[in-house]
């Protein structure tokens, strides 16, 4: 929804001369924002520990490219960080879905999981992470730990919401063209929820790795190697265009993994006219 | 015979008995994980020991009451979303009321956004050292995003018919921005306030987990260090009950000031 509401402006599916007058704009405004960053630290003498041009960011981003840092290439540490996601993900996934569901179509388990859910939603998931660290040492499984928590809350509302919200004319409709109760959920229950459940999966998705960089910076003091350690790395060795480095990083594979994420949706979601 | 209740009396007390029997059954699961199972106070303490702990925090724990750490979290969370709404709220209605200004902001903050705040802390520490405005940079930041964001929706998003209906009527652009747009805007911009203040509440834990000598998260953080888990579930425990408090006290103020149409979640 926002990221229509940010691109809404931008000339959209009106031929290809439109589009391109809109990327070239876009570029141009790039190009003015940095020459502003550029402009602001040689007019005032920056030192470049301080605040780097963006060209120190840029061969910084070579060098992490191709020398070894802390445990390896830029390559090794994204593998990193991208390892503890997907397991702090996975998990939240393969639990939340089916918390939802179950929580929908069972009255007693929502009445019974909601109260414990909503008592433990207000504490923010990065306040876990002491405890991750205790229970399962400063390593992947706390950091998978604060992104399962983090991921978890969107999924089981969105996956609760879906079978709650579905059409009842879509399923006393099936009912009375004879389907039985399983084919009703496998064919017109789960493809209608699966809209929504996919909303939540890509919400949790954002909150997730977030979570993770937070985890990293917080948690992260058992390994050298995370995106999160970069930025860390970068302050207290005093380089700020290797945290600057990092985060431009962070940002793009975040915003990657969200595009990612849309396509599948776009692709599952075919047969959806609305 | 009772007296009939109506179902929906039923439902509700139902509802609370559900509710009552899994907190009871929760915090029973607890205590005896932990003192029958575990048995280390360290990886997990048990329920009193827990509220031991808060009794003691409230009284002072490493030089602090609770309400003086409380008190640090708050001052840098109200300073960094006062920055966050007084800045992020206008640009957001600039940016849909001026097309020049979106081109030109719309770009950054579609490269920003993609950036968990918490990112920013050593970069922040860089600039700004340990203390104070250090965490201000950062809570604004993380509160600046939702407030700009759903401001720009709400401007953008005004009803077209309210509008030309206004505009028949003779509004100047002047009128048509403050007495159409922004009062039709004003539910989706306060629940962009309201994510923003529970970003902002989020962020200052972490940040204070990274470096402070006050603040809830702090106390975490020291609890932490000096191997008392029950100090750590304490400070957790109150930065979960103020930020439920703050939540409920901003959607009572929605309330009021749009009753006809709050968003919630």
């Amino acid at each position: 929804m926002t990221d229509a509401a940010l691109s809404s402006r931008a000339p959209r599916g009106r031929g290809p001369l439109h589009r391109l007058a809109g990327s070239l704009r876009l570029v141009w405004v790039f190009a003015i924002w940095l020459a502003l960053w550029w402009a602001v630290v040689i007019a005032f003498g920056v030192s470049k520990d301080f605040l780097p041009t963006p060209l120190d960011v840029f061969n910084r981003l070579v060098r992490l490219a191709t020398v070894p840092i802390g445990q390896g290439t830029l390559e090794v540490h994204v593998m990193a960080s991208l390892k503890r996601f997907a397991y702090g993900f996975a998990m939240a996934a393969a639990i939340g879905v089916p918390l939802g569901f179950l929580m929908a179509y069972f009255r007693p388990v929502d009445r019974l999981v909601s109260p414990i859910f909503e008592a433990l939603r207000p504490i923010p998931p990065i306040a876990w992470a002491p405890f991750a660290i205790l229970w399962f040492g400063a390593s992947l499984g706390s950091q998978a730990f604060v992104i399962l928590l983090s991921a978890l809350p969107p999924i089981v509302i969105n996956a609760y919401l879906a079978i709650k919200l579905t059409d009842r004319k879509l399923i006393d409709a099936a009912r009375v063209m004879g389907a039985g109760p399983v084919r009703i959920l496998l064919e017109v229950g789960l493809p209608a929820a699966l809209p929504l459940v996919f909303a939540g999966l890509r919400i949790g998705l954002a909150t997730g790795w977030m979570a993770l960089i937070a985890a990293e910076i917080v948690a992260g003091d058992g390994s050298n190697r995370g995106l999160g350690y970069l930025i860390l790395l970068g302050q207290r060795t005093l380089n700020a265009d290797l945290s600057i480095a990092a985060m431009v990083v962070i940002g793009v594979i975040g915003a990657l993994l969200d595009v990612a994420l849309g396509q599948i949706n776009r692709l599952l979601m075919r047969w959806r006219v609305d | 015979m009772t007296a009939r209740l109506s179902r929906g009396t039923r439902e509700r007390i139902a509802t609370l008995v559900y509710a009552l029997v899994a907190v009871v059954g929760f915090i029973a699961l607890w205590h005896y994980t932990a003192v029958h199972y575990l048995r280390n106070p360290f990886i997990l303490p048990a329920p009193i020991e827990v509220w031991n702990g808060l009794v003691r925090v409230a009284g002072g724990y490493l030089g602090g009451t609770l309400l003086s750490h409380l008190g640090a979290s708050l001052a840098v969370v109200m300073a960094g979303y006062a920055i966050a709404v007084l800045i992020g709220v206008p640009l957001g209605i600039a940016m849909a009321w001026v097309p020049g200004v979106n081109a030109l902001v719309g770009p950054v903050l579609m490269v920003l956004r993609p950036i968990p705040p918490p990112a920013w802390i050593p970069l922040a520490i860089l600039w700004f050292g340990i203390g104070m405005p250090g965490k201000v940079f950062v809570i604004t930041l993380s509160a600046f995003v939702p407030c700009v964001l759903n401001a720009y929706l709400a401007i953008s998003e005004r009803p077209r018919e309210l509008m030309n209906a206004a505009r028949t009527m003779g509004a100047s652009n002047r009128t048509l921005l403050f007495e159409v747009a922004i009062p039709s805007g004003l539910p989706t911009i306060l629940t962009g306030m309201r994510i923003a203040l529970g970003n902002a509440w989020a962020t200052v834990v972490a940040a204070e987990l990274v470096v402070a000598t006050a603040g809830l998260g702090f106390l975490i953080l020291a609890g932490y260090r000096n191997f008392e888990a029950n100090i750590m579930a304490a400070g957790m425990i109150a930065i979960a009950v103020v930020g439920f408090l703050m939540n409920l006290a901003f959607v009572m103020i929605e309330r009021r000031i749009v009753p006809w149409g709050t968003q919630h979640d």
